[in-house]
């Protein structure tokens, strides 16, 4: 305690410039490095929205309202939200059981299986991709031809990602919740699944909500996977990551850059959104 | 106070919600059967003319035609391993070659043809006169071992003996890109100063100059079509073949994004 004494009462005094200065040091990377995500942020925004420059005249002065005007691209936009909500839902209803069961369970294999969890994370994108179609292989014929290349296609691609990152929340949220009132509810005669849903799932309502967040912007953002495994068909199984394929493909770079601005602010606002959550849940 | 397990509302609630969504899906398949459908692979490259072409056809034929998009390499790597689909439309006839050889299509038919050109920004067109003049600048090519214009590139430019001065010229200051498509974004993006793309390609940005070099006159592209072995419909895959390099609408079509349609000077 004496050692620890000293050097406090000197800080008092000699520490405050030293603090500060680390403190601006730390604010100068942040600001830095915030600096180059808005700068990138504010290049797409101007490269697409501002007339001129060296995109191709054939867009017009609006590229946004020029691409939410073609057909196939409000399809690739609804696709994109209902596809991505669903493979967020169904990310939600693997990662809580399997998120449960590896924070709590215990089983031989258990580390084996936590690795397994991760695989979708560590592998290259294209890969998952090809994965899933080489999969698809072994299925009966009417049921692999009602999947790949079909709007399934798009979902399960989007899922098997997406739920990776839920199982990670759901885990670690169920290790933070207190294990002595799930047993005080057992103790009182509770059922598992009693003491689950009226103990445990309340603890996690905000965590639950954060993992679906991020598996709907994670969803969101897949390409890889959804190129090889599900196709970029125009009309059928487009979502707006192939559309910003698909307008490259063509060079439209301003329709490219203005879907991605869509993207960008969807994923933000999804993100913010998880975390006014997880910080009303903590 | 309900006295439900709040795990089972939640269960139920979440079910509920799926099945409304799924009801929400876009353009959800019909039965199979109701009207005949082809699924073509097809060189992102060759979209434009593509989509206005499978549009007639299926409003004149009465057939549903899903065209999905990709490098010419990538979607001969998924026919490969999905083994579904009617029709594969290469931008480069190796690749229909190669499917042909491993038994994933019959043989393959012309349809259109490109010339590589080189593409640079107004402003430095005028500074290209040679092979020489482009490997001063900071170019993008495309991979000799990957896109299709590579490979045509570096067989021309041998042929020529100057390949080893753009090949130093990139390893020095430029980059090889996968597709033809990246090239042209690069030249449009400023990242390059010029770059080699098909004539067609070339066509889809104005805003780019174009010179056009001998010692890549050459260099040619050859847009083809196959029929799958595994197409479910082969008799409508070989008449939308057909329509495709025959049809005087479309090759109409092809001339009008820049491609030179086949059999123009075939014969």
């Amino acid at each position: 305690m004496t050692d620890h004494h000293r050097p406090t009462k000197t800080a008092t005094n000699a520490h405050a410039p030293r603090l500060s200065a680390f403190w601006i040091a730390l604010a100068t990377v942040c600001a830095a490095y915030v600096l180059l995500l808005l700068a990138m942020l504010a290049a797409d925004a101007m490269f697409a929205l501002l007339p001129g420059g060296q995109a191709d005249a054939a867009n017009g002065p609006g590229p946004l309202s020029a691409a939410l005007a073609d057909p196939n691209i409000r399809h690739s936009l609804h696709l994109t939200l209902v596809s991505c909500t669903i493979s967020s839902l169904l990310s939600l209803m693997v990662a809580t059981p399997i998120g449960y069961l590896l924070s709590r369970g215990s089983f031989p294999g258990k580390r084996l299986v936590d690795a397994v969890m991760d695989i979708p994370i560590v592998l290259p994108p294209l890969v998952v991709g090809l994965s899933l179609l080489v999969l698809m292989q072994w299925f009966p014929p009417p049921l692999r031809d009602a999947v790949v290349y079909q709007t399934p296609a798009v979902i399960l691609a989007q899922f098997v990602v997406a739920s990776a990152f839920a199982i990670r929340v759901m885990r670690g949220a169920f290790d933070q919740t207190d294990h002595r009132q799930e047993e005080v509810a057992r103790s009182l005669g509770a059922s598992r699944s009693q003491a689950f849903g009226w103990v445990v799932l309340p603890q996690v309502r905000g965590a639950m909500l954060t993992a679906g967040l991020l598996a709907w912007a994670r969803a969101m953002g897949e390409f890889g996977p959804l190129l090889v495994f599900a196709g970029a068909t125009r009309g059928k199984t487009e979502v707006l990551s192939t559309t910003v394929f698909l307008e490259l493909s063509v060079g439209n770079l301003r329709g490219a850059v203005a879907v991605s601005l869509l993207m960008i602010a969807a994923s933000v606002l999804m993100l913010t959104l998880a975390r006014l959550v997880g910080d009303r849940a903590a | 106070m309900s006295r439900i397990n709040p795990l089972y509302r939640l269960m139920a609630a979440g079910l509920m919600a799926l099945a409304v969504l799924v009801l929400l899906l876009p353009g959800t398949p019909g039965v199979v059967g109701e009207e005949p459908s082809l699924h073509i692979y097809c060189a992102a490259a060759l979209r434009k003319p593509i989509e206005a072409i499978a549009q007639r056809y299926g409003s004149e034929h009465g057939v549903r035609i899903n065209i999905q998009y990709g490098g010419s390499n990538t979607l001969l790597s998924q026919i490969e391993a999905a083994r579904v689909g009617d029709l594969f439309l290469a931008a480069d006839d190796v690749y229909l070659s190669t499917a042909s050889e491993r038994g994933l299509a019959g043989n393959a038919t012309p349809v259109a043809r490109m010339t590589a050109v080189v593409v640079s920004s107004p402003e430095r067109a005028g500074q290209i006169r040679s092979i020489a003049d482009l490997a001063k600048l900071r170019l993008s090519i495309g991979s000799p071992d990957q896109a299709a214009i590579g490979r045509a590139t570096r067989a021309a430019l041998q042929a020529a003996g100057n390949w080893e001065l753009i090949d130093d010229a990139v390893r020095r200051s430029g980059v090889y890109k996968p597709t033809v498509g990246d090239v042209a974004n690069d030249v449009a993006l400023g990242a390059a100063e010029a770059g080699i793309v098909w004539d067609a390609v070339a066509s889809q940005h104005p805003a780019l100059s174009v010179v056009r070099l001998p010692e890549l006159s050459s260099a040619q592209g050859a847009v083809g079509v196959a029929v799958l072995t595994g197409s479910h419909h082969p008799e409508h895959a070989r008449d939308f073949a057909r329509y495709l390099s025959h049809n005087e609408k479309s090759r109409h079509e092809f001339a009008k994004w820049g491609f030179e349609p086949a059999g123009a000077s075939d014969h």
